[in-house]
């Protein structure tokens, strides 16, 4: 039985904006309470699968993943496959206001119990308008899809397919403000479905630090089936090329694809970046790269490519008392290292003795006499 | 004891490397600048101790000069010009700001950020001179004072690493080359800044799975 899942979303950007790339390689183990109301037994999964994303600055990328689970034990689930890639067109109108469209594909297959199948696609225009640290997204959306089910009347018998068609009209808005580092909101949705009208509304909060973050967030969902309070935490932790990222909590109802709310489910998946591509910061792409971290801040190997002729080349900076170092001929250019405190330091370079800045320098700074340094940066966590 | 003088110069020797790798600004213009230029030196720095600048970066900055060959007579004057910088930067970020700091209060200022936006950055979260270089470079690209300093204290509040601020700093110049008004540029980079650590799906597509309404 195969599992099914895709997504689509073709970007672009208006603006050229660079772009962040991750491929993140994934293992961990997940756990699926029943459907409220039913009495079986949690279904347990081994998981693993592949996460890639690349976004611009703008907001605008692509995201696309796929999951296998392995059941490792109860009675409501069985091995299964996922995969999605979605995307945004994200375009900035100036004044906090920004509209765009996002897009998604999605599959999904489970062998247990009953082999069911579903491919599905959604999307739809959003308008989020932004002022300091206020945002409201709203957000349109359709989709449609086509699910399989497998039936048998006796075990073991000749089972007989069930095809649905399925499809989805609602709209969402969340509302988000605060600090940089705490943010409130809340949010509500309501969408007209092949079983019925499913709504929402509920709150979240938000904690950022640095490049992690844990979010709280607690909904009542209306669907067909009743009334039900949705809602858990989420967290995703980065360090150095891991990340570990995790739920806890009661999955929600998928309107689209009809899955009914989670009587409780966790997570817990330990994260590999295998490719990880930042934009190129202008301000540091220079003349330095660091090579090692040191008890007072870092050895810095400095690089420049010197006017052409030039016989001797010194750096010289903050950090050496001004005092010009010998740099070496290597590769087309001069080089040295050295071992800069943390900090942000100026410095610059004397070519044949004479002052000597490259006129591409991204970042840079005026002296008192109208002459400029260049800015070098030892992270004081390098 | 013949090898007696041997072991002395070893001692001395070590003992003279060990002072260069210790060597102040100071001690280097005491040795390299004209003694004229270090006496007026000195009294300068004599002068504004007791305003709680440092010696130190005073120093080094006609030790700057000299390395730039600027003429002898313009040292004293800039470095004078620069002890005033270090008043103002003093005066605006408290007597808790180390050197480092106080640095690039001067810095800061002489790129054009009045000293009460020095006044208003957060006190409860560590100020570093990365901050002020990055509130420089945001303000001499034609951010409103207010929006960089929105955009620094969103850093601080994240705790956000030398590095990141930078990168921050860089994107927003980046886009105000490519022709976005610096005001829209900033509140992008900062959209940016307080989406990076957001949660979003709870887990990979498949590990909630769909199960049929039968």
């Amino acid at each position: 039985m195969t599992l099914v899942v895709v997504s689509i979303v073709a970007v672009s950007s208006a603006q050229p904006a660079r772009a962040q790339t991750d491929v993140t390689l994934e293992v961990g183990a997940s756990q699926m309470g029943p459907s409220l109301g039913d009495d079986a037994e949690a279904a347990r999964f081994g998981v693993g699968g592949l996460r890639a994303s690349h976004y611009e600055l703008s907001g605008s990328g692509v995201a696309a993943g796929f999951l296998f689970g392995h059941t490792m034990g109860g009675q409501t689930g069985g091995d299964f496959f996922s995969a999605s890639l979605g995307g945004s067109l994200v375009d900035e109108w100036g004044g906090g206001w920004a509209g765009g469209m996002d897009v998604r594909l999605l599959g999904f297959g489970i062998r247990a119990p009953y082999p069911y199948r579903a491919l599905a696609a959604e999307g739809g225009p959003m308008l989020r308008f932004t002022r300091g640290t206020f945002s409201m997204t709203t957000a349109a959306v359709a989709g449609i899809g086509r699910s399989r089910i497998r039936l048998w009347r006796v075990p073991g018998g000749r089972g007989r397919l069930f095809f649905d068609d399925l499809w989805r009209v609602g709209g969402t808005t969340e509302i988000l403000f605060g600090s940089a580092d705490i943010r409130a909101g809340l949010a509500a949705g309501v969408h007209e479905t092949t079983g019925g009208t499913f709504s929402s509304g509920g709150g979240r909060l938000i904690f950022v630090g640095g490049q992690a973050a844990i979010e709280v967030r607690a909904d009542v969902w209306r669907t067909p089936a009743g009334t039900d309070l949705i809602g858990g935490l989420e967290f995703v932790i980065p360090l150095a090329g891991w990340s570990l990222r995790g739920f806890l909590g009661r999955s929600e109802p998928d309107p689209l694809t009809l899955a009914a709310p989670g009587g409780g489910s966790g997570g817990l998946l330990v994260g590999r970046s295998i490719m990880s591509r930042g934009p190129e910061a202008p301000g540091t792409a220079s003349n330095y790269e660091i090579v090692e971290a040191t008890a007072r801040g870092a050895r810095v190997r400095i690089r420049v490519e010197a006017p052409e002729n030039a016989k001797r080349v010194e750096v010289l900076g903050d950090f050496t008392l001004w005092e010009p170092v010998a740099m070496t001929p290597r590769r087309g250019g001069w080089e040295a290292e050295i071992e800069v405190p943390a900090g942000a330091h100026h410095y610059g370079f004397l070519a044949d003795g004479e002052w000597y800045l490259p006129e591409d320098e991204p970042s840079a700074v005026p002296d008192e006499w109208g002459r400029m340094s260049a800015i070098l940066v030892v992270d004081t966590e390098s | 004891m013949r090898n007696s003088p041997w072991i002395l110069l070893v001692v001395i020797a070590l003992a003279a490397s060990g002072a260069t790798a210790q060597e102040t600004a100071r001690d280097r213009a005491a040795r390299t600048l004209p003694a004229p230029v270090f006496e007026e030196l000195s009294s300068l720095a004599a002068s504004v101790e007791g305003s709680g600048i440092p010696e130190e970066p005073l120093f080094a900055k006609a030790l700057e000069g000299a390395a730039k060959r600027v003429p002898q007579d313009r040292l004293v004057p800039a470095v004078r010009e620069y002890a005033g910088r270090l008043r103002l930067s003093r005066e605006a970020l408290g007597v808790d700001a180390d050197v480092p700091l106080l640095v690039a209060g001067a810095d800061a200022l002489q790129r054009g950020v009045a000293a009460s936006a020095l006044r208003d950055l957060p006190r409860d979260r560590p100020r570093t001179p990365m901050a002020l270089l990055v509130l420089a470079e945001l303000v001499e690209s034609g951010v409103p004072v207010d929006r960089a300093l929105d955009m620094v204290r969103d850093a601080m509040a994240q705790r956000a690493r030398d590095q990141r601020m930078l990168d921050a700093s860089a994107r927003v110049r980046m886009l105000i080359r490519q022709g976005v008004p610096p005001r829209d540029a900033v509140e992008r980079v900062r959209a940016m800044l307080r989406d990076a650590g957001r949660a979003g799906p709870a887990l990979p597509p498949g590990s909630e799975p769909v199960r049929p309404r039968r």
